[in-house]
């Protein structure tokens, strides 16, 4: 994660704040002064999406042994990661990064091994096959396809299967 | 993608019935993937406290990134990004720090001698020096493929 990683998410997210309120809103409030008709995806389909997957990730930690309170802790710091990476791809143009800390090791030595359980240090160790060497991620390469689908013209979410199959 | 996640993921398994799991090496089955094992096995068995020195370090550059950003957004003349902070440790920005400062210094002095329209005319030159370098890395695949069979050659910068 890293401090610089996670000050570049948070700062991003305080400034977008205005948006992600309007998102919110029309994802769970069918705001009708929020215009999602250009985007890729609506944002209810978007909110929903992300709000199932982080569930689903939740309960598939919890039942490899996670602690709950160190479940939480591990999403938003995946969360973090998968952020600052792309954010950092997307705006400096390199074609890949690692990111310089992960949650595993920041809940290791922020809080000590000693009172992470050892069915929670487990579970840990497992996560490491699919969040641990951060480097290359799905995440950037959708920001850029999404950059790209700005230049498209007219109905764009009929293209949104594609991504999938390309 | 979903082709090629689904054959990749088959490819693996079939492969490693065909041939054994363990003749993968360090990326898949060697030091690479029991690392993650051997280091939480090590802080089970020697549990530690919170690392104080660890989170000072981790405070201190909080500090200096919302710095860095509020420079960034309260100054124009600010020079430095907080992204370089961020990016700066990671690689594979620590591998092409050089050349990334080279850019930055090619840049600086384009802007200042010739302003936005040298700036635009010089820009498919540092194109061509990027694609030269794929084509470079493609044309050493096929030589790799065709002289030196099973036995090539590593391509820097290509994980």
């Amino acid at each position: 994660m890293g401090a610089g990683q996670l000050v570049v998410v948070l700062w991003g997210l305080w400034i977008a704040r205005d948006h992600l309120g309007a998102v919110f809103r029309k994802a769970v409030f069918q705001d009708p002064d929020v215009d999602d008709s250009d985007e890729l995806l609506s944002y209810r389909t978007a909110v929903f999406g992300l709000v199932g997957g982080l569930v689903y990730l939740a309960f598939w930690l919890i039942a490899s042994g996670l602690e709950v309170w160190v479940t939480l802790l591990f999403l938003c710091g995946m969360m973090i990661v998968y952020l600052g990476i792309t954010r950092i791809i997307a705006e400096t143009g390199v074609i890949t990064i690692r990111a310089v800390m992960v949650p595993q090791t920041f809940l290791m030595f922020t809080f000590g091994t000693a009172h992470l359980s050892n069915s929670s240090m487990t579970a840990l160790a497992m996560t490491a096959g699919w969040h641990g060497d951060m480097k290359t991620t799905l995440m950037p390469a959708l920001a850029h396809t999404v950059k790209l689908f700005d230049t498209i013209k007219g109905q764009k979410r009929s293209w949104c299967g594609r991504l999938f199959w390309r | 993608m979903i082709v090629g996640v689904v054959s990749s993921v088959l490819y693996i398994i079939v492969m490693a019935y065909e041939t054994g799991a363990g003749n993968y090496g360090s990326q898949i089955s060697g030091s690479l993937a029991r690392g993650p094992w051997d280091f939480f096995v090590k802080y089970i068995r020697s549990p530690v406290d919170p690392d104080w020195r660890k989170m000072t370090f981790l405070g201190s550059g909080i500090v200096l990134a919302a710095f860095l950003y509020t420079m960034r957004y309260r100054y124009t003349w600010w020079p430095f990004h907080p992204l370089g902070l961020a990016a700066g440790p990671a690689y594979p920005v620590t591998n092409v720090i050089f050349p990334i400062f080279l850019g930055s210094i090619a840049k600086f002095v384009i802007m200042r001698l010739g302003g936005a329209k040298s700036y635009r005319a010089a820009r498919p030159f540092f194109v061509g020096l990027i694609m030269g370098y794929y084509v470079g890395a493609g044309i050493s695949f096929f030589v790799d493929w065709i002289w030196f069979p099973g036995n090539g050659h590593g391509i820097p910068f290509s994980d």
